[in-house]
């Protein structure tokens, strides 16, 4: 299972696995924890598949 | 199996008079929205108990004590698998297996009856009288985003007509709509077929029924055969159907079920679904899925709910024992010492199987072991241990890995081969890495002997006769 990016919730700051099939898909993400949903690009940090890190609030890939 | 037709009451009553110590009663409200159904199942086996439970007040996703209790943890023991399908629980282990594959070989039409004379059409709610919020509809794991459905949609292939049931999760997502996961597989294949037409694909999701009919939708029969004819030779008996209410006799529905829903799923349409705790004991990530529009519910009067506990034995126990047999047939045509093919627990009865030969020659352990891969996907690591090693005892298995295996010579890697995609541990989509492990012993040198007590010393002084348990110390000593 590579496939997965994990996405960190803007309302409740937990983080949950999405297949890279909704990576920048134009579809907003349901978070299992509060059901707030979001589009991608709202997410303060993602892991990609490759494990590069990205922090949308400065929009800089921290790499890794 | 005493009556006729198919009733999971009947199966509950047994067990209660055969094995009381197998089913247990929550009296007490509980959420199962809020996971206090899976943190009592989960409570259970901390404590090494394994037993199917009824929560007689669920409450339903209104907040409501629900009028449907919840059975669950059904099939988390394999006696109680024999005992749903009409075995003594002391054939459990493999006979179990291959009885199973026996009956999956034949096939029993199905009777279609009235709906006068089928349970399942005692209360018929069809449109905007449906409202899945009555159901205490269980959410399981803590990532779970919604209470989930786990039980067997049924679907009709457009060409053959033949009718196909799996198991597969659907999320609550409104009083009349429902996400639907699939893999590649059969029911996939329908959908596709009916979406390329630019047609919706009706679907009927068997919620609760006697545990032989969930057991017969396990096989692993060819694309093509009629499913409902296969649970009719599964559970010993044909299958009673009745039109359902949304297509009439152009699509049948089990007439002795407890709860079915019907509806369609539309083409062209996705949604995102999941996270969704899964079958390894992981979480399966959230992903684009289809949806389904119910379109109609039934239910008998008094109707049961029912649910598996995904990821537990409860999931696991079924999945793997219809596999048994099947792999064990394939290899009893090419190495015909083998003993007895056991998925365990261990290895959630989908990733680990072990196999027991009576070796005659070198070889034909890793015969068996490729025949094995080959048979069953989801496969990734195959341990072959001898005649005196019982596959069904993880503790033997290892011991044999211990005592009769050299790393470098007795283990092989395969590369590059179909695995499952909800296996965390593959670094490709689809690919995975098999592992074969050839703990037998060697038939052309020596080897040590196991150490062995001598039966008639055993015989000679019966446990019961020579040992006296120590006495507890008084109180006070």
């Amino acid at each position: 299972m590579a496939s997965i990016f994990t996405v960190e919730c803007p309302s409740c700051g937990q983080s949950f696995p999405c297949h890279t099939e909704l990576w920048q898909a134009g579809y907003d993400l349901l978070c299992p924890f509060c059901q707030a949903t979001f589009p991608q690009e709202r997410s303060p940090r993602i892991v990609s598949a490759t494990g590069d890190v990205v922090r949308n609030d400065t929009g800089a890939a921290e790499g890794m | 199996m005493d009556s006729l037709t198919l009733d999971l009451r009947e199966f509950i009553k047994a067990v209660e008079a055969g094995q009381p110590d197998a089913l247990v009663h929550v009296d007490k409200p509980v959420d199962p929205a809020a996971f206090e159904v899976t943190a009592v199942l989960q409570q259970l086996e901390d404590a090494g108990r394994f037993p199917m439970a009824i929560f007689h007040q669920p409450l339903n996703l209104r907040g409501e004590v629900s009028r449907f209790p919840l059975i669950t943890n059904v099939f988390a023991d394999r006696a109680r698998c024999a005992q749903a399908l009409g075995l003594p629980v002391t054939e459990a282990k493999f006979p179990l297996s291959i009885e199973y594959g026996r009956r999956e070989q034949d096939r029993i039409a199905p009777t279609v009856v009235t709906p006068g004379e089928s349970p399942v059409k005692d209360v018929v709610k069809v449109g905007d009288q449906v409202d899945l919020r009555e159901f205490p509809i269980v959410r399981h794991h803590h990532m779970d985003p919604a209470p989930y459905i786990d039980m067997t949609p049924i679907m009709r292939d457009p060409d053959s007509g033949a009718y196909n049931a799996a198991y597969l999760r659907t999320m609550y997502k409104g009083p009349r709509k429902l996400g639907l996961h699939m893999s590649p597989r059969h029911s996939w294949q329908i959908t596709r077929k009916h979406e390329d037409r630019g047609l919706p694909t009706p679907v009927v999701i068997v919620v609760s029924h006697h545990p032989a009919f969930f057991l017969g939708t396990l096989n692993v029969a060819p694309f093509g055969d009629d499913d409902y004819e296969v649970i009719g030779s599964v559970a010993g008996r044909s299958l009673r159907l009745v039109p359902s209410e949304t297509w009439g006799e152009d699509f049948m529905v089990p007439a002795d079920a407890e709860i079915v829903i019907e509806g369609v799923i539309p083409p062209g349409v996705r949604e995102v679904e999941g996270p969704f705790g899964e079958f390894p004991g992981t979480y399966g990530p959230q992903r684009l899925r289809w949806v389904v529009d119910v379109t109609a519910v039934t239910h008998r009067r008094d109707a049961i709910y029912q649910d598996v506990f995904v990821g537990h034995p409860d999931d696991w126990i079924q999945g793997g024992l219809p596999k048994e047999a099947r792999i064990y047939n394939r290899i009893k045509g090419v190495v015909p010492s083998v003993q007895a093919v056991h998925l365990p627990v261990s290895g959630v009865c989908r990733l680990h199987c072990n196999i027991a030969i009576d070796k005659k020659v070198d070889g034909e352990s890793k015969q068996a072991a490729m025949i094995a891969l080959g048979e069953v996907d989801m496969i990734k690591h195959v341990f072959v241990v001898d005649a005196d090693v019982d596959p069904f005892d993880d503790r033997q298995v290892l011991w044999a890995i211990a005592t009769r295996v050299q790393a470098d010579q007795a283990i092989d890697m395969i590369k590059n081969a179909k695995g499952n995609t909800l296996d965390p541990s593959q670094t490709d989509p689809i690919m995975t890495t098999k592992m074969i492990v050839d703990a037998t012993k060697p038939v052309r040198r020596p080897f040590s002997e196991r150490i062995l007590v001598p039966d008639d010393a055993k015989a000679r002084v019966p446990m019961a006769d020579y040992v006296r348990e120590s006495a507890p110390a008084a109180a006070g000593e």
